[in-house]
């Protein structure tokens, strides 16, 4: 039950499928690394998670806990305990990163109770602090005018404030030079916990030498082509996709 | 109700209504030869360029009165409802153009010289100063007749004056309020920042009740060498109320003009802007935000007038459009052959809340110097999707993600003022506006 499993999915945009019969499964507890070439489907499936309109959903479910994802709003999900750090994340002229999130958390309240605020900022500028994020981010707008890597580390800030259960991290790592790779690294593994699961998805073995992943899984047109430890990743780093989508499909 | 009605009414169409014995000649004869222009000059005409777009049928005057006098017992809680200042360097308080109660300038001030108080009394007691800078604007936009009218017929407003480098920390603050059936008023601006001075004025009108009304204001600002000035003007008035306001900037050398309009009121507003940078190296800044809804209609007009080298000038205007409503924007740069390194900037962005809103953009530029950077634009699009999804992937539902970006997109406006007491005020009276159109 506590796991985000994603049962035989099939995704399509504009008519194409992109998502050809997916299933994966990552228990509260432990880091899945996601990697595969590009236009592989890694960021549709991040978005058919979260809820993207342009992606429909052919067949399959996924499940958070047991409950069909598909089923809900996505701000629903999200409160459900789902966070997507986005590959490209928008920018939100004139709305201040402070009141966002305090929108964010407010979101989560029941009606009527007001988020203390005092508290909220405190909690904020101590996790901004740990992210190295400069305090005055608060009142820029929403990423707007961001660098590409401050705009991955405002992802991460809004994943520690929200604490979901699930989070999905896509490319988080792009962008980032070697010293916010690491900041970044430790914000993710300091929310590590048993009652927490991440679908870690990159490009490059990089961001896995920090995140140590639990199990490493290969995308390909659509479909898991391979799974395996994380030794899989070191692998992929040296002999590239190729060998893999030559072969035949191999199981974990 | 807090007023308390006096009769004498008359249709302002009908007869001129002279200046007292107790004004200055030039300004007897001025609101004389005034009547006259209004009586000779032609009524707006669709074909008109400067009519362009603009819905005529709402103009009808005939059952218009000036305004009148009204006895007001409950100042304060007129103010208390304002949204206004936390603080002030002075007020002044008009309802129906009439003081209504006692007028205030720091002393810290006064005491510099700065001039702040009821135009009736600085005609009278200030009268060659105010003859300088009175109504010496032309008209470039459309609306001389409303001008003349106007000249003929205000009976009040306010002069500012700062002298030669006094510096007022804080703004001051001017009030009018409308009320009564077919009321009419005619406040005047009036504004001058001596050299090197700098200030801030905060001006709202706002009706009492929701009656029809009819407001024809002049805001003139004039700008000396090495000035900085914030001149904000809130409009508030009733659903069934009409405006037309003309505002003019005349900035001179190095001088530094902020002008905020905040159009919320009125079922039908004509605002015209005309920003004159007269000074080497004068900058403006022209922001506007409006929030329409139901079938009001707000027609803006502007001009950035560069008449000098080094010059700047910066036009953003938002509008965020509900139901039926509908926004006019049609803006000129124009840059003279003597103004060369002049920079010029003009971008209005509509936001549409429904289907059946309608924004017409009409930018313009007309460049007879070299060495000029300009850019024009206009934006009309609903709320991004995009921006929406993100939002909503925090787990914040559609309706409070709807009014964080409507919210975001004027308050982007409001930034650019960069002050801190008039930002407050503006994104207060918003706050108030938005909720009170809730979510569609
Ligand atoms: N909105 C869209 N419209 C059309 N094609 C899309 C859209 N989103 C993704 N695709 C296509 O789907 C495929 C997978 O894209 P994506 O999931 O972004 O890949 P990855 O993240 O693995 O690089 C690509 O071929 C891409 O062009
Ligand atoms: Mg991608």
């Amino acid at each position: 039950m506590s796991t985000l499993e994603i049962k035989d999915l099939h995704a399509s945009v504009n008519g194409t499928e992109i998502l050809k019969g997916l299933s994966l499964s990552v228990p509260k507890g432990e880091v899945h690394a996601m990697m595969g070439p590009n236009g592989s489907g890694k960021s549709t499936l991040a978005k058919v998670m979260a809820g993207h309109q342009d992606y429909e959903v052919g067949s399959g479910d996924v499940f958070l806990d047991g409950k069909s994802l598909l089923e809900m709003d996505v701000d629903e999900r999200s409160r459900e305990g789902l966070f997507l750090a986005f590959q490209y994340p928008a920018e939100i002229p004139g709305v201040s990163n402070a009141n966002f999130l305090r929108a964010a958390r407010q979101a989560r309240l029941p009606d009527g109770e007001e988020i203390d605020a005092v508290a909220f900022y405190q909690e904020m500028y101590d996790k901004m602090a740990k992210l190295g994020i400069d305090k005055k981010f608060t009142g820029r707008s929403v990423n707007e005018g961001f660098s590409g890597g401050e705009k991955k580390r405002n992802e991460v800030l809004q994943m520690m404030m929200l604490e979901p259960k699930y989070a999905v991290l896509d490319e988080t790592d792009s962008g980032l030079d070697i010293d916010a790779l690491k900041i970044v690294a430790q914000g993710v593994n300091a929310m590590r916990s048993e009652e927490r699961g991440f679908l870690v998805i990159t490009h490059y073995q990089r961001l896995l030498e920090h995140i140590v992943p639990d199990h490493v899984h290969v995308l390909n047109e659509g479909r898991i082509i391979r799974s395996g430890p994380k030794e899989l990743a070191l692998e992929l780093e040296e002999k590239g996709y190729d060998w893999l989508k030559e072969g035949e499909l191999v199981k974990s | 109700m807090l007023l308390e009605e006096k009769p004498s009414v008359r249709s302002f169409l009908d007869s001129p209504e002279e200046a007292g014995e107790e004004f200055p000649d030039w300004y007897k004869n001025s609101r004389r030869d005034a009547w006259k222009s209004f009586q000779e000059i032609d009524w707006p005409k669709r074909s008109d360029e400067a009519w362009r777009f603009a819905n005529l049928k709402k103009l009808s005057y005939e059952d218009l009165y000036d305004a009148k006098e009204v006895a007001c017992n409950d100042i304060d809680r007129l103010v208390a409802s304002a949204l206004s200042l936390k603080e002030n360097a002075g007020q002044i308080f008009f309802v129906n153009d009439r003081v209504v109660a006692s007028p205030s300038l720091n002393e810290e001030f006064s005491k510099k010289g700065v001039i702040f108080k009821p135009l009736s009394q600085a005609l009278i007691e200030d009268g060659d100063l105010v003859q300088n800078y009175f109504m010496t604007q032309n008209s470039r936009l459309g609306s001389a007749k409303y001008a003349a009218l106007h000249r003929a017929r205000l009976r009040n407003g306010f002069f500012f004056y700062v002298p030669k480098g006094v510096s007022l920390t804080v703004p001051v603050e001017v009030f009018h309020w409308v009320s009564g059936n077919s009321s009419s008023i005619f406040p005047h601006s009036l504004i001058v920042a001596g050299a090197g001075s700098s200030a801030m004025v905060a001006e709202y009108v706002t009706s009492i009740d929701d009656e029809i009304s009819f407001c024809c204001g002049v805001s003139d600002i004039h700008g000396e060498e090495n000035s900085e000035l914030i001149y904000l003007r809130a409009q508030n008035l009733s659903e069934k109320a009409q405006s037309i306001h003309l505002l003019s900037t005349r900035a001179g050398l190095n001088s530094k003009l902020k002008t905020f309009n905040l159009d919320l009121g009125c079922e039908w507003v004509r605002n015209e802007s005309v920003s004159r940078l007269v000074g080497e190296g004068a900058s403006s800044e022209i922001l506007a935000v409006s929030v329409p809804e139901k079938s009001q209609e707000f027609d803006m007009r502007t001009l950035q007038l560069h008449e000098q080298p080094n010059t700047s000038s910066n036009l953003l205007y938002k509008n965020t459009l509900y139901d039926d409503s509908k926004t006019i924007f049609a803006g000129m740069i124009v840059v003279e052959d003597e103004a060369r390194h002049t920079d010029a900037y003009q971008t209005c962005r509509n936001l549409l809340m429904s289907d059946t809103c309608e924004a017409n953009s009409m930018p313009g530029l007309e460049i007879k110097a070299d060495q000029v950077k300009c850019s024009h634009g206009a934006s009309t699009s609903p709320v991004s999707e995009d921006e929406l999804f993100y939002l909503q992937t925090r787990g914040i539902k559609e309706p409070a993600a709807r009014q964080l970006l409507t919210f975001g997109f004027v308050k982007e406006a409001v930034d650019c003022l960069e002050n801190d007491f008039l930002e407050e005020v503006i994104l207060g009276k918003l706050e108030r506006r938005f909720k009170k159109i809730g979510v569609k």
